[in-house]
């Protein structure tokens, strides 16, 4: 297992040279840059800028070097923690990253906590009771949730929110806490803001897990073990939750790891939609401004994260099922 | 002769589908005396397994046992409890499963939990029925891990089944069958899926455990040879219904139903030319979805006559202990009602 778990840390270094090197060339793909963009944007207003000041700006960024000294002098400051200017914001990348990224890993993992709370009880119910009324509805309203598209459905909840229920809907906490320090008012405010985002962006995740669960738990039911387990004379509820349900929910348990860079780019557009201060905004306004640094140490962070959650659930399933073997 | 430990009266099985009732098993009789076994034998789709399947109420919708079927267990002379009677989920039921009946299945590999250990797979029938500690329970996983003939028992405790052999996933089903010294052990073509020299192996072991432990069995196959070497008496089932029941001798010296003759020719022998091909049975086990009132055999018997396509056939007993289903030896004609 040690060597397993160092063997993959080092293919996970080397795929993370990689995604950097193919996220710089594809920021910079389209034509024009930050600087040019922004200089448009000055004279539109009417500014009158020279050459000299745009040389200047150009060496301040260090726009002026070749792409490829460019890059490296981002990837030698990356790895010594230093992320780079965000030439929109005016400020370090790592400040901006390091404002956001507690309410955005939060969300994720309540979310995430929620996505299955919901899901594996639901799952377990349709399965035992295919066909009933239940596993009807519940099948009915996991394909309105597949197919509705969540920015439409954080638009329905946050007006059915603030016409029936008086919320401030939209960030995460009411206006009158913005900047505030925390407390325990601002902490139950944020509590009520929480449960529409985290709804919204674990809707298609939670109805998608409800359907593999059910799937798998329907094949297992049927297989010879329960049978065997039956013939035992264990009762019908041990049995169930004892084999087949144990063995169905062991992907799901262990493929949690997956599950975090799925929260993470499904929640950009509810995040801007609802105004919540997580990264994915971030991004997609770092993207459009061709933000280099910010965008690029965005999507650096994200692929680290989907490396380690891969990394963990190969664990997890190692663990949890004995008839995986990790070669060493 | 004693009382029978388990006398099957009546049995119906029928799964009601959307193409009409299928009757797996249709009027089955039979008695299981104490420390007998008895062979049940008949081509695929002939109902075996639907008939063990249901003495153990593992039968699930759409199949269904239907109501006048008796499948009486007497166990130390106490008043014979009518298992076809008990509730699904009843306690009643559950004392009974992996206590008095325990059952084995034919394909060792799925029939074990693929994430339970084998210790504890056996354990679990041990803490169910006869002790609530748990290092007993082990302690007799390991008995019946030794009893079977494992080598390495103490190891064996802490495998997962994908870890053993065919043969031996064979061996701890048994084993965990025989946890708690049922009376009556139902095993569904044990050696079906392993390979002939293990398949020898394990039939002579449970010939000896049925001794050991004093228990009946009722076993299922579909291959002669098998039924010679381990059981007393034989009963062969066609589309649902017993055909012939003789001891094993009888049968296999002067079979009277054409389907159990066939059977035999079936099988190949020791000094049979090889030039001399073995002779299978004409045409295949139809579907029983609703057969015609008349002897089921007889679109593919060699020896039918006009009434075997005008009435059903009797099960007579001709002789003590030897009935056979078929108007070549009785003019019976069967009462349905
Ligand atoms: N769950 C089920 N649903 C519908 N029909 C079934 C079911 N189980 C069995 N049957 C039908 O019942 C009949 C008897 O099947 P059964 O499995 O008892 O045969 P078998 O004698 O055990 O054959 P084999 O030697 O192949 O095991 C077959 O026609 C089969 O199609
Ligand atoms: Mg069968």
């Amino acid at each position: 297992m040690g060597h397993f778990i160092i063997r993959r840390l080092g293919y996970i270094a080397i795929l993370l040279v990689l995604v950097s090197i193919v996220s710089f060339i594809i920021i910079q793909l389209p034509p024009g840059d930050w600087l040019s963009a922004y200089v448009t944007r000055l004279r539109v207003q009417g500014a009158t800028i020279n050459e000299e000041i745009i040389q200047g700006l150009k060496r301040q960024y260090g726009l002026d070097q070749p792409p490829v000294r460019q890059y490296f002098t981002w990837v030698s400051n990356l790895v010594q923690g230093d992320f780079g200017y965000s030439f929109s914001y005016s400020r370090p990348v790592k400040d901006l990253i390091i404002e956001r990224l507690p309410a955005t890993l939060g969300i994720s993992v309540l979310t995430i906590l929620v996505t299955y709370l919901i899901a594996i009880p639901i799952g377990i119910y349709s399965a035992t009771h295919q066909y009933s009324v239940g596993d009807y509805v519940f099948t009915f309203l996991g394909f309105i949730g597949l197919s509705v598209p969540s920015f439409l459905l954080a638009l329905i909840l946050m007006f059915l929110g603030y016409k029936y229920f008086d919320l401030s809907v939209g960030g995460l906490y009411s206006p009158q806490y913005i900047g505030e320090p925390w407390d325990w008012d601002k902490f139950v405010d944020m509590l009520w803001h929480l449960p529409i985002p985290v709804l919204i962006i674990g809707l298609s995740g939670t109805t998608g897990l409800i359907r593999v669960l059910r799937g798998t738990l329907l094949d297992e039911i049927h297989r010879p073990y329960v049978d065997t387990a039956r013939a035992k004379g264990l009762r019908e509820r041990v049995l169930l939750y004892r084999y087949p349900v144990r063995i169905a929910i062991n992907p799901l348990i262990s493929t949690v790891g997956w599950l975090l860079p799925a929260m993470f780019s499904g929640q950009v557009i509810v995040s801007i939609v609802l105004n919540l201060p997580t990264v994915g905004p971030l991004l997609y306004e770092a993207l459009r401004a061709q933000d280099t640094y910010l965008a690029g140490s965005i999507v650096m962070i994200l692929s680290l994260f989907t490396l380690i959650g891969t990394l963990i659930s190969d664990i997890l399933l190692a663990i949890v099922d004995p008839r995986i073997r990790i070669e060493e | 002769m004693p009382a029978p430990l388990l006398s099957i009266r009546n049995l119906r099985t029928y799964f009601h589908l959307d193409e009409g009732v299928l009757k797996a098993v249709d009027g089955v009789n039979l008695d299981l005396q104490p420390g007998q076994t008895l062979g049940i034998i008949g081509e695929s789709g002939s109902g075996k397994s639907v008939m063990a399947r249901s003495v153990m109420r593992l039968v699930m919708p759409p199949g269904r046992i239907a109501a006048g079927s008796q499948i009486l267990l007497s166990v130390d002379g106490k008043d014979p409890l009518d298992i076809a009677q008990l509730p699904f989920e009843s306690k009643a039921l559950r004392q009974i499963r992996g206590r008095l009946i325990s059952m084995i299945f034919q394909e060792p590999m799925t029939s074990l939990s693929p994430v339970h250990k084998v210790g504890f797979q056996i354990a679990e029938a041990a803490l169910l029925h006869v002790t609530k500690d748990r290092k007993e329970a082990r302690a007799i996983a390991l008995d019946r891990l030794t009893r079977v003939g494992i080598p390495n028992p103490e190891r064996t405790l802490e495998a997962y089944p994908h870890e053993l052999s065919g043969g031996l996933r064979q061996r701890v089903m048994i084993a965990m069958a025989l946890a708690c010294r049922p009376k009556v052990l139902i095993a569904d073509e044990p050696t079906t899926a392993l390979d002939v020299t293990v398949q020898w192996q394990i039939l002579r072991l449970m010939a000896e455990l049925r001794d050991d432990f004093g228990m009946s069995i009722l076993y299922i196959t579909h291959d002669l040879g098998v039924v010679a070497q381990i059981a007393e008496t034989v009963a062969v089932m066609y589309l649902g219904q017993i055909v012939e029941t003789a001891d094993v001798l009888t049968i296999f010296e002067h079979p009277q139903h054409p389907y159990t003759q066939s059977l035999l020719r079936s099988i190949p022998h020791v000094g049979r030319r090889s030039r001399e091909r073995l002779e299978a049975i004409a045409g295949t086990v139809p579907m029983p979805i609703n057969l015609p009132v008349r002897c089921r055999f007889a679109d593919r018997c060699q020896s039918a006559f006009s009434d075997c396509f005008e009435v059903a056939p009797a099960l007579v007993e001709g002789q003590p202990g030897h009935a056979v289903r078929c108007f070549l030896h009785s003019k019976e004609i069967e009462q349905h009602g």
